[in-house]
C-alpha cells in the first residue's frame, strides 16, 4: 500500500473532484448492495474503497471488484443452497445498472486519482545513460536504479475531463447490457448447454475481434514505417536468409586480416 | 506500447468477473466444494453465522443446479468493453499520433538565435513539441535530452501537457558549455499514458541539432573580449623585425658590398669614414605563426570536459584570436598518428572563423581503441540505443533469434592476445573434453564388441543358422569404428568446450542478443552495406570501433582500458612524432623569413623517440625560425616542479605520501601507484624539457595554473628576442 505524503499531495480541484466522485460511487454501491440483501457485508467493499481513496492504495480497485464479485456470487450461492431460485434476469434493472455504474465510476476515478497523486507511469528501472554518465562525471555515481515515479500535474486536467467520464458511464453500462441481451438470445446449435455455448461464442467474438484489430493496427504500423525501419527490416531478412554463408565468409576474412596484421607486427 | 501492471490487474479482474458470471454453475459448484471443506473444518457455531448449517453444503454442492449470475456478466462486460475502447484509442494514438510529433529547437543568446555557441557563456534552449495529427494526446510527458558535457543552469528540461494540433508543448532551459567542442541535441523523450495509467508508451522524437562550441573569445593578452578596443586595425607589418628588409626604418649601417643598390648608400657617413657605407632597413614582414595541434588518442583521454585536448584547443584558439587582433598570420596543422591536416597561414576573418571551427571539431574528438571489451561497450551503448532509437531497437523489428548464441562469441576473433592462463585453460578444457571422448569411445567399444560377438556367435545359434552365417571381419569393424571416431572427435570437443558453456550461460546468451540488435542498428546507421550486420557479428575489433564511433557521435563518454594484456600503454601514439616532424619540415619548406612554430603536442609517453622531431626543430632553428613546445598534462596529476628533483627525493616523497595515506586508512597501494605514476610523468616532462632545452626551445606545461596570457607573454618575449637579434 502506498501512502500519500503531505508534500506531494496537491490540494487541487481535480484531486478533490475525483475523490468526491469516488466517494459518491461508493455510496451508490453501498445502496445497490444493501438493496440485494447484503447489508452487513456491503460494508466490506465500501470500506475497502474508502481506504483506497484516502490512502491512495493501488490495490483498492482490484480488491473492491473482487470483493463485490465474491459477494454477488455468494448471494447467488446462498439463494440456491437454501432451496430458493435465482431471480429471473430482467434487462435494464435499475439496481443492476446502478451497481455496474458505481463500480465503473469508482474504478476510473480511483485510477485517475492515482495518476494525479501517486504515479501515472510505471516505475522506470533503467536510468538514463546520459544521466548516469553525468552523475559519474560529477562524482556521485548512482548506486542503483532509483525509483522514478512521475505524477500527472493537475494543471493538465481539462475542464471537461470529469464531465466526459461521468457522461460516458451510461454508455458503457448500456453497451454491456446490450451485449448481454444479445448473448442471452443465442441458443446452442450443438450438443452443449446454452451457457457454455454463450461462453464459447463470447470467446470467439473477443478473440476474433482482437485478431482483427491487431491486424489492422499492424497494417497501420507497417504503412507508417519510416525508411530506416523498413531498411532495418530488409537487412534483418537478408541476414537471416544468408547468415550461414555470411558467417563463413566473415570469419575467414577476419582471420585473414588478423593473420596479416600479426605478420606485419 | 505495453500494458502496465495496473492495466493487467484490471483486465484480468474484468475478464474473471465476466467468465465467472457466464459459467455460474461450475463457479458456484467450485465455491460450494471449497465452502464445504472449510465449513466442515470449522466449529458448527461459526457456520451458523451464515444462517445455514454446515451439513447442507455437502448436499447442495451438486453440478448442474445453478445458472448464470447476470449482474456479474453485466459488470464484467461493461468494464471489459470500456477497457477495450481505451486500448483501441491508445493504440491509435501511439501508432498514428506519436509518429506525427515534430520538434523545433533553437538556441538563443540575449540577441537572438545562434548557430554556434561559445564556451563559458550562457545560452537559452527553446524546444517546441508539435503534433501534426488530428488526434489529440490527453497526457504527454516530454523530456529533452541534454547533451553530455554541458552545464545545465536551473531546470526546465521536462514538461507535461495535453498535446493537440494547436496545443504545442514548450520547454525552455539554460545551458553553459565549460569547454570547446561540439554538442549534439538528439531529440526529445516523450512518454505517453492513458488517463488511468493502463497503457504506457515511450518514444524518442529525433531532432538532431549539432552545434559547435567555439573556444573562449580572448584578446591579444588573453583576456576575454568584452568590448571593441580599436576602431582601426593596425596595418600589416606592425612587427618590424630587426633584420634587413625592405622597410622604411633604418636598421643598421654596414660596408658596401657589390650589388647593393646605389640608393641605399649613406653618402654622408661614407664621406666621413672614407669608404662606401650602405644603409640597412628593417623588415616589415609580419609574424607568421603556425600551430601544430596534437589530436592523437593520447590527448583525447581524460574525464569529460577535462581532456588535455580541450586545454590545447583553448590555447590554440586564444593564440589565433590574439594573432588576428594584431593582424599576424596564423596557420594550423592538425595531426595524429595517421594523418595530417594543414591549413596555410592567413589573416582574414573567414580564415580565423575556419580555424576556430576546426579547433572546435578537434576538441570533440573521442578516443578510439579497437581492442576494447565488447561487453563493456555493450553495457553503455545498448541502453542508450534503446532509449534513443526505440523504434529501430524494437524486438519485433530488430529480432534476436534464440539460436543466435550458438554462433557467438567467436574465439578466434578476440581482440587481445590470449593470456597464459587463458591458453592453459583452453588446452585444459580440450584435454578434458578429449579424455571424456576417449572414455565414452571406450564404453562404446565395449558395447560394439559385445554386439559383434552376439552377431557372430549367439545370434546364429539362437536363430538356428550356421555359425559362419554372419561374416564380418573384426578388423573392418574396428576400422569403421575408428574412422567414425575421427569424424566425431572435433564436433564433440567443440560442443563440450564451446557449446555447453554457451547453453548454460545466460550472460553470454544475453550478450549475443544485445550484440545482434546493436550490430543491426550500427550497420544501418553507418551504411555498412548488406554484409555489415554479419561482419559486425564476427569481427570484434570492427564492432568495437563502430560502437565507439556511435558513442562518440552522440558524445556519450565511455571508459577505455589504458593498458593492454601485456601491460603496454595503448595510447602513446608513437607514430605522431614522425608525422609531426614531417609536417614541421614541410612548413619550414614553405615558410618565409619570420615564422613561429608552436607545437601543442603530448610528448610525455614518447620522450625516447624524439629524434626525428628534434632534427626537424634543428632545421627550423637553422632557418632562424622560432619554436615553442606546449605539452599537455593529464588531469588530476600534480604538476611537475620547476626543477627536476633527484630520484631519492622523489622516492622519499612517495613513501611519505604512502605513510600518510596509511595513517588515514586509505588504500596504500593505490596511492603508491599514483605516486609512482606522477613521478614517472614528472621525469618524462623534465626529459622532454631537457631535450628541447639543448636546442634553446622552451617547453611549457599547458595544464598548469598558468593562464593563456602567460603563454602569450612568452610568445611576445620570443618576438622581443627576435628584435634583439
Amino acid at each position: 500500500m502506498s501512502t500519500l505524503s503531505s508534500d506531494n499531495a496537491p490540494a487541487s480541484a481535480p484531486v478533490r473532484t475525483y475523490t468526491l466522485a469516488c466517494v459518491a460511487a461508493l455510496a451508490i454501491l453501498l445502496m445497490a448492495l444493501v438493496s440485494r440483501g447484503l447489508w452487513p457485508w456491503a460494508l466490506l467493499p465500501t470500506t475497502l474503497g474508502l481506504v483506497g481513496v484516502t490512502t491512495r492504495w493501488r490495490l483498492a480497485t482490484p480488491l473492491l471488484l473482487i470483493t463485490v464479485g465474491f459477494l454477488l456470487l455468494l448471494t447467488a450461492f446462498l439463494t440456491v443452497e437454501t432451496g430458493g431460485m435465482l431471480p429471473r434476469f430482467h434487462p435494464f434493472q435499475l439496481s443492476d445498472l446502478l451497481l455496474c455504474g458505481a463500480l465503473f465510476v469508482y474504478a476510473a476515478c480511483h485510477y485517475r486519482l492515482l495518476g494525479l497523486t501517486v504515479s501515472i507511469f510505471p516505475r522506470e528501472v533503467r536510468r538514463s545513460v546520459t544521466e548516469q554518465a553525468r552523475q559519474q562525471a560529477l562524482g556521485s555515481p548512482p548506486k542503483g536504479p532509483g525509483p522514478r515515479l512521475q505524477t500527472r500535474s493537475p494543471l493538465t486536467v481539462s475542464a471537461n475531463e470529469v464531465g466526459l467520464l461521468l457522461v460516458s458511464v451510461p454508455l458503457w453500462v448500456l453497451i454491456g447490457q446490450g451485449v448481454w441481451l444479445w448473448l442471452g438470445r443465442q441458443h446452442s446449435a450443438f450438443s452443449v448447454s446454452d451457457d457454455f455455448y454463450r461462453l464459447i461464442l463470447l470467446v470467439w467474438l473477443l478473440g476474433f475481434g482482437f485478431l482483427v484489430v491487431l491486424a489492422v493496427l499492424g497494417y497501420v504500423r507497417r504503412s507508417l514505417m519510416s525508411r530506416d525501419e523498413a531498411a532495418l527490416y530488409l537487412q534483418d531478412v537478408q541476414w537471416l536468409e544468408t547468415r550461414a554463408e555470411q558467417r563463413l565468409i566473415n570469419r575467414w576474412l577476419t582471420k585473414t586480416r588478423r593473420r596479416g596484421r600479426a605478420k606485419e607486427e | 506500447m505495453y500494458l502496465t501492471g495496473r492495466g493487467w490487474w484490471f483486465l484480468l479482474i474484468a475478464l474473471a468477473l465476466l467468465v465467472t458470471g457466464l459459467i455460474g454453475s461450475p463457479a458456484l459448484y467450485t465455491m460450494g466444494m471449497i465452502t464445504e471443506v472449510v465449513f466442515e473444518a470449522l466449529p458448527p457455531r461459526v457456520s451458523e453465522v451464515f444462517g445455514l448449517p454446515a451439513s447442507q453444503f455437502g448436499r447442495a454442492a451438486t453440478p448442474g443446479r445453478y445458472t448464470q449470475v447476470p449482474v456479474l456478466v453485466l459488470v464484467g462486460l461493461s468494464l471489459f468493453t470500456w477497457f477495450c475502447w481505451e486500448w483501441l484509442l491508445f493504440a491509435l494514438r501511439s501508432r498514428i499520433a506519436l509518429r506525427s510529433l515534430a520538434v523545433d529547437r533553437g538556441v538563443h543568446d540575449e540577441r537572438g538565435p545562434v548557430d554556434n555557441l561559445w564556451a563559458g557563456r550562457v545560452f537559452r534552449v527553446r524546444v517546441r513539441l508539435r503534433l501534426e495529427s488530428a488526434l489529440t494526446l490527453p497526457f504527454v510527458a516530454a523530456a529533452d535530452r541534454v547533451p553530455f558535457g554541458i552545464e545545465l543552469i536551473g531546470d526546465g528540461t521536462r514538461s507535461e501537457a495535453a498535446l493537440g494540433q494547436d496545443q504545442p508543448l514548450g520547454l525552455e532551459y539554460r545551458i553553459r558549455c565549460p569547454s570547446g567542442g561540439r554538442i549534439r541535441f538528439d531529440g526529445v523523450l516523450v512518454r505517453l499514458a492513458d488517463l488511468q495509467g493502463f497503457f504506457y508508451q515511450s518514444v524518442f522524437v529525433p531532432s538532431v541539432s549539432e552545434y559547435r562550441v567555439l573556444p573562449v573569445l580572448a584578446d591579444e593578452i588573453g583576456r576575454p573580449a568584452t568590448r571593441k578596443r580599436h576602431n582601426l586595425l593596425p596595418p600589416p607589418g606592425i612587427h618590424r623585425l630587426r633584420q634587413p628588409g625592405s622597410g622604411s626604418e633604418l636598421l643598421d649601417l654596414r660596408d658596401y658590398r657589390s650589388g647593393d643598390p646605389p640608393k641605399t648608400i649613406a653618402w654622408k657617413v661614407s664621406a666621413r669614414r672614407g669608404r662606401l657605407i650602405t644603409k640597412e632597413f628593417e623588415s616589415e614582414v609580419p609574424v607568421r605563426c603556425t600551430l601544430f595541434l596534437d589530436t592523437s588518442n593520447s590527448v583525447r583521454l581524460g574525464p569529460p570536459g577535462k581532456v588535455p585536448l580541450a586545454r590545447l584547443v583553448e590555447i590554440a584558439a586564444a593564440l589565433t584570436q590574439a594573432n588576428a587582433s594584431i593582424r599576424d598570420l596564423t596557420g594550423l596543422c592538425l595531426f595524429d598518428e595517421k594523418k595530417v591536416t594543414i591549413i596555410r597561414p592567413a589573416r582574414t576573418a573567414r580564415h580565423v572563423a575556419d580555424l576556430l571551427n576546426r579547433l572546435a571539431d578537434a576538441a570533440s574528438l573521442a578516443p578510439r581503441y579497437g581492442n576494447e571489451s565488447v561487453e563493456a561497450l555493450l553495457n553503455v551503448a545498448l541502453p542508450f540505443a534503446e532509449e534513443t532509437y526505440p523504434e529501430l531497437m524494437d524486438s519485433t523489428l530488430n529480432r534476436a533469434p534464440f539460436w543466435l548464441a550458438r554462433d557467438w562469441p567467436v574465439r578466434a576473433q578476440l581482440g587481445e592476445p590470449p593470456s597464459r592462463w587463458s591458453r592453459v585453460r583452453y588446452w585444459l578444457a580440450r584435454g578434458l573434453a578429449s579424455g571424456l571422448f576417449i572414455a565414452l569411445a571406450g564404453l562404446e567399444w565395449l558395447v560394439v564388441r559385445d554386439l559383434y560377438e552376439y552377431a557372430t556367435t549367439d545370434f546364429p545359434r539362437q536363430m538356428g543358422l550356421p555359425p559362419d552365417y554372419v561374416q564380418i571381419p573384426g578388423p573392418v569393424i574396428a576400422q569403421v569404428y575408428l574412422l567414425g571416431l575421427l569424424f566425431l572427435y572435433v564436433p564433440f570437443v567443440r560442443f563440450v568446450c564451446d557449446g555447453l558453456p554457451l547453453l548454460l550461460s545466460a550472460r553470454r546468451r544475453r550478450l549475443a542478443r544485445w550484440r545482434k540488435r546493436l550490430a543491426a542498428l550500427l550497420a544501418l546507421r553507418h551504411r555498412l552495406g548488406p554484409r555489415g550486420l554479419g561482419f559486425l557479428l564476427e569481427d570484434n575489433e570492427r564492432f568495437s570501433l563502430e560502437v565507439q564511433r556511435f558513442l562518440a557521435e552522440h558524445h556519450i563518454p565511455y571508459q577505455l582500458p589504458l593498458y593492454d594484456a601485456r601491460g603496454h600503454y595503448q595510447f602513446a601514439a608513437p607514430g605522431k612524432v614522425d608525422r609531426l616532424a614531417r609536417a614541421l619540415l614541410q612548413a619550414i619548406g614553405k615558410g618565409h623569413d619570420n615564422e613561429l612554430f608552436l607545437l601543442l603536442v603530448d610528448l610525455l609517453e614518447v620522450s625516447d623517440r624524439l629524434e626525428p622531431l628534434l632534427a626537424a626543430v634543428r632545421v627550423a632553428l637553422a632557418r632562424h625560425h622560432q619554436v615553442v613546445v606546449i605539452c599537455p598534462w593529464p588531469a588530476g596529476v600534480p604538476l611537475p616542479p620547476a626543477r627536476a628533483p633527484d630520484e631519492s627525493q622523489q622516492l622519499a616523497t612517495v613513501l611519505a605520501a604512502s605513510e600518510q595515506a596509511h595513517s588515514r586508512g586509505l588504500a596504500e597501494v593505490r596511492l603508491l601507484i599514483q605516486g609512482l605514476l606522477t613521478q614517472r610523468l614528472h621525469a618524462e616532462f623534465h626529459r622532454v624539457r631537457r631535450a628541447f632545452a639543448r636546442l634553446g626551445v622552451p617547453v611549457t606545461n599547458a595544464m598548469s595554473d598558468e593562464p593563456i596570457p602567460l603563454i602569450l607573454e612568452r610568445v611576445e618575449r620570443l618576438r622581443g628576442l627576435r628584435r634583439r637579434r
